[in-house]
């Protein structure tokens, strides 16, 4: 009696979950189709982003309230996104895809994913080094990678320039991340743009020599092994940094707070900096809509939402900086186009590789 | 029995083997898609891995592996011979106790424990009050040993469960004897349980290598070059999915070889233990000193393997909570359960076809079936992923002028973008896992409940369905309990196979361990490990329950 009871309750539960299943996909397309329907149809935009801030979230609902337009997003890692965008081709349903590395979003052009657009706000908001130079893609939020130091043990004056850092004096005191970091992989194609393929290998192999130790851990890792006092220089990003010194744990801001930023290259050719930005997807059903809500990232709620929420700088000249970010002061970019820094990556992993940066 | 296998294999291919070979082929399908872009020219980026990532990937995985399977192997098979063979005060709180590590998802506790030993954790700070200088480096987690460290703590219940239920079940009259034949410990471990476990210790252990091996979140985290990282690292930095397809297909046959050479060298010493024949062993009383030291073990290790690092994780939290947004939670929880339960569902009842049709079968299709039904979980996540879109993309295709005859209006990557294709590639991914359970469970009651209920009239389906299901329900619930998890936890394939706006608490987990803010992740992340940790109370509850007095 009891063996029927359980067969037939597992009958149950598989008929049930499949029609269930049954349902949720077809409930979904129900409120597709059903929308369409009628009268005046609501308009969507569909998203796929590597940006998973809760922060973002806020600000489409903004975009929503202010348009009408609902956002619909899909998560994801970069490159799988891009997988999936040359998967579904001219049927996929994105319309929009954003990034935080200008070099995937270079990635998603040459591989004929992106549409140029041609908006007269985008161009006015945004310099022309953060965006494609055909406008295939834009960047809304830049992120600089800096040098963050004991203040207890380093003088500043004596930090100068990237390429200061592999001076054998430093041997020993270098803290960065591994050689998978996207950021230290745009750092390094940044430099085989201003300085060349040769030197800016040069430069690897001397920050390697210099390593405190093997790379490990995340951005923020680099700064509590400062504290720690395995290392006395960190590469890192202002944006993990900001992090930091508003960490929920009170502990972590107060070590953070022995740390300062140093903006490295100031007389020569610039701090590294990088974009999180956006791109109109080829094949958009909605493509007016994605303009539009690029269009409003590049604005100016949006750049303060930004400065704000997100220890990120803003890419609109109007709109300042969050106090904590003017706090660390102002200070001179790269100028390199960050096209090159999607070009230049696979050689910049190359050679990350070939001089041991694990 | 010979003479009736031999009766077997002649019978003609029925519509239930065959059925069982259409699933394998569609579970299939998603590797199908990625091995077919295998190119085996060589080019600029494969010479440039070779020179320089072939090294290191290797060797690191080899003793990532090696090392891994030691340790969880030496305390699954620890924990598992101490609650079969004993009883001690406690046992049947420790019994499931023991299970609940398996809740944590690896790279999870590879941040906790990082966090907790990093120069701002419990450990180092309390040190600092009390004036203690400590190396930075004595404490460091982010290595080669502390990787192994993490994978043990959170893998070994594959191979604790596995060896303790077939020992309580199984092993009884060889057990007693040896022991009435005066066997001490030692010889009675090397020369009878160790032969006698060899199977579920290697099916464990087998579990236990295939997620090491495609685990990427603490080998990133820690920056340790295996063949996975690699896999991804030449996705990402080349930017092309050659080299990435080209490994991991290796990886997927070094996987299939290793289990042929294990199953070829099982073949020559097979020990079977006549079906069914084996009767639940009877524990010994540890008393008095014993039976304390040895709940002292568990407890310590419990300690290190969950109750810290699930502290820790309720402090971060309860520091965090304010700035994480859960607004969404009830919608978050049902999405993760309906995907979570419509796979489990699924793998179970295909694992079930699978295992039952497979005992009618030649050894050796049935062992090559066996092993195709495997080939998801030795590959990393996100390749699955990636196969899994190229087949649903496909078929949306084909299926359009179908969506078009209901609705005109129809879009074409309907299926594509729904959460069957996430369902699926759960499917895909952790056959293997519920594989596991299930088959054994067949193997061990033989064919000779069917066939006594086909003399008497009920057809081989019906006779499973209503005679060896409920004999199996144990092997069954544990089969649930550990696909269930296993598909709660994991990462890839429920970031970029999700629908639109489709937030589950793995993806709301990664939102924030990504981005380094893993206080934030504590939340999400603990509510993972409470819906686990229900799971197993529930089900081992169940299990013992009712399963128990039935057996007996």
């Amino acid at each position: 009696m009891k063996a029927f009871k359980f067969t037939k309750l597992l009958a149950i539960g598989l008929t049930a979950t499949m029609l269930f299943a049954g349902c949720s996909s077809t409930s979904q397309k129900a409120t597709e189709s059903g929308s369409k329907g009628d009268e005046t149809k609501p308009e969507y935009v569909n998203l796929y982003t590597d940006r998973h801030y809760d922060s973002d979230d806020s600000l489409y609902n903004a975009f929503t309230q202010k348009t009408g337009i609902k956002v619909n997003i899909v998560k994801g890692k970069s490159d799988e996104l891009i997988e999936r965008l040359k998967t579904e081709g001219a049927d996929t349903e994105a319309d929009l895809f954003i990034t935080a590395d200008a070099g995937r979003l270079h990635r998603a052009k040459s591989s004929s994913l992106l549409q140029p657009v041609d908006s007269q706000i985008l161009k006015a908001n945004i310099p022309e080094n953060l965006r494609d130079s055909e406008n295939y893609w834009f960047g809304f939020t830049k992120r600089a990678r800096v040098i963050v130091y004991a203040k207890d043990r380093i003088n500043p004056a004596e930090l100068s320039t990237y390429e200061n850092l592999t001076n054998p004096k430093w041997k020993g005191k270098i803290l960065v991340r591994g050689s998978d970091s996207i950021y230290n992989q745009s750092l390094l194609a940044s430099f085989i743009e201003i300085m060349g393929e040769e030197n800016a290998k040069k430069w690897a192999a001397g920050i390697v020599a210099n390593m405190a130790r093997a790379p490990k851990g995340g951005d923020r890792d680099q700064a509590k092994a400062i504290a720690a006092g395995e290392g006395d220089i960190a590469i890192m990003n202002t944006y993990y940094f900001g992090l930091m010194l508003n960490s929920s744990d009170p502990e972590e801001k107060k070590v953070t707070e022995k740390l300062a930023v140093f903006f490295p290259d100031q007389d020569g050719s610039g701090t590294h900096i990088n974009v999180s930005g956006g791109g109109v997807v080829k094949d958009a059903k909605n493509k007016e809509n994605a303009i539009k809500l690029l269009e409003f990232l590049a604005g100016e709620k949006a750049q303060k939402s930004y400065a704000e929420a997100n220890y990120e700088y803003p890419v609109l000249k109007s709109v300042d900086s969050s106090d904590l970010l003017k706090s660390w002061g102002s200070f001179k970019e790269q100028s390199v186009s960050l096209s090159k820094l999607g070009e230049l990556n696979e050689k910049a992993v190359k050679i990350l590789n070939e001089v041991g940066w694990k | 029995m010979n003479i009736l296998k031999k009766t077997n294999i002649k019978r003609k291919v029925s519509i239930r083997t065959l059925l069982a070979f259409l699933f394998i082929i569609i579970i299939n399908l998603p590797i199908i898609a990625i091995i077919s872009r295998v190119n085996f020219s060589s080019n600029d980026n494969w010479e440039h891995f070779k020179q320089y990532l072939l090294l290191d990937a290797v060797s690191n995985t080899f003793y990532l592996v090696l090392f891994t399977l030691l340790l969880s192997g030496i305390i699954g098979v620890l924990f598992a011979v101490i609650v079969a063979l004993f009883d001690f005060p406690l046992k049947h709180l420790f019994k499931w106790v023991l299970y609940i590590p398996i809740t944590i998802p690896p790279y999870i506790a590879a941040y906790v424990y990082a966090g907790m030993l990093s120069y701002t954790g419990i450990i180092q700070r309390l040190c600092r009050s009390w004036g203690i200088d400590l190396k930075p480096q004595w404490l460091d987690i982010m290595n080669l040993r502390g990787a192994v460290f993490i994978y043990s703590i959170t893998l070994y219940p594959y191979i604790y469960g596995a060896v303790k239920s077939f020992l309580e079940n199984h092993s009884g009259n060889l057990v007693d004897t040896a022991r009435v034949l005066g066997y001490k410990p030692i010889k009675l471990f090397g020369k009878v349980i160790l032969p006698l476990i060899r199977i579920p210790l290697i099916g464990g252990l087998m579990l236990v290598m295939m997620e090491v091996v495609s685990d990427y979140g603490v080998v990133k985290y820690f920056n340790i070059q295996t063949m996975s990282s690699t896999i991804f690292q030449s996705w990402f930095g080349m930017g092309e999915t050659g080299v990435a397809i080209r490994l991991s297909f290796y990886v997927m046959i070094c996987i299939i070889a290793l289990q042929g050479i294990e199953e070829i060298m099982r073949g020559r010493k097979k020990y079977v233990i006549g079906s069914g024949r084996g009767r639940p062993i009877k524990p010994v009383k540890l008393k008095g000193f014993k039976g304390y030291a040895v709940i002292i073990l568990i407890t310590l290790f419990i300690g290190i393997a969950f109750i810290v690092p699930v502290g820790q994780m309720l402090v971060w939290a309860m520091l965090a909570f304010y700035k994480v947004n859960l607004s969404n939670l009830n919608q978050i929880l049902f999405n993760t359960l309906i995907y979570c339960i419509l796979a489990t569902v699924l793998i179970l009842a295909l694992n079930v076809w699978i295992a039952h049709s497979r005992r009618w079968m030649a050894a050796k299709s049935g062992l090559i079936m066996s092993k195709l039904t495997q080939l998801g979980y030795s590959m990393p996540g996100a390749i699955i992923a990636v196969g899994t879109i190229t087949v649903f993309v496909a078929i949306d295709g084909l299926l359009h002028p179908l969506y078009r005859y209901f609705d005109p209006n129809s879009k074409k990557l309907l299926l594509s973008s729904s959460i069957t294709m996430l369902v699926f590639a759960f499917v895909v991914r952790y056959m293997a896992i519920g594989f596991n359970s299930v088959n054994s469970a067949f193997a061990k009651i033989g064919v000779k409940y069917n066939d006594a209920a086909r003399t008497l009239g009920i057809g081989r389906t019906k006779a499973m369905m209503k005679i060896e299901l409920p004999m199996l329900k144990s092997s069954l619930i544990t089969g649930f309990i550990l696909t269930f998890i296993d598909i709660i936890k994991e990462l890839p394939l429920t970031l970029l196979l999700r629908p639109f706006n489709y937030n589950t608490l793995a993806s709301r987990v990664y939102e924030y361990a990504n981005d380094e803010r893993i206080h934030e992740a504590s939340v999400p992340a603990l509510i993972i490990i409470s819906l686990s940790t229900l799971a197993v109370i529930l089900l081992v509850r169940i299990s013992s329950g009712k399963g128990g007095i039935k057996k007996r």
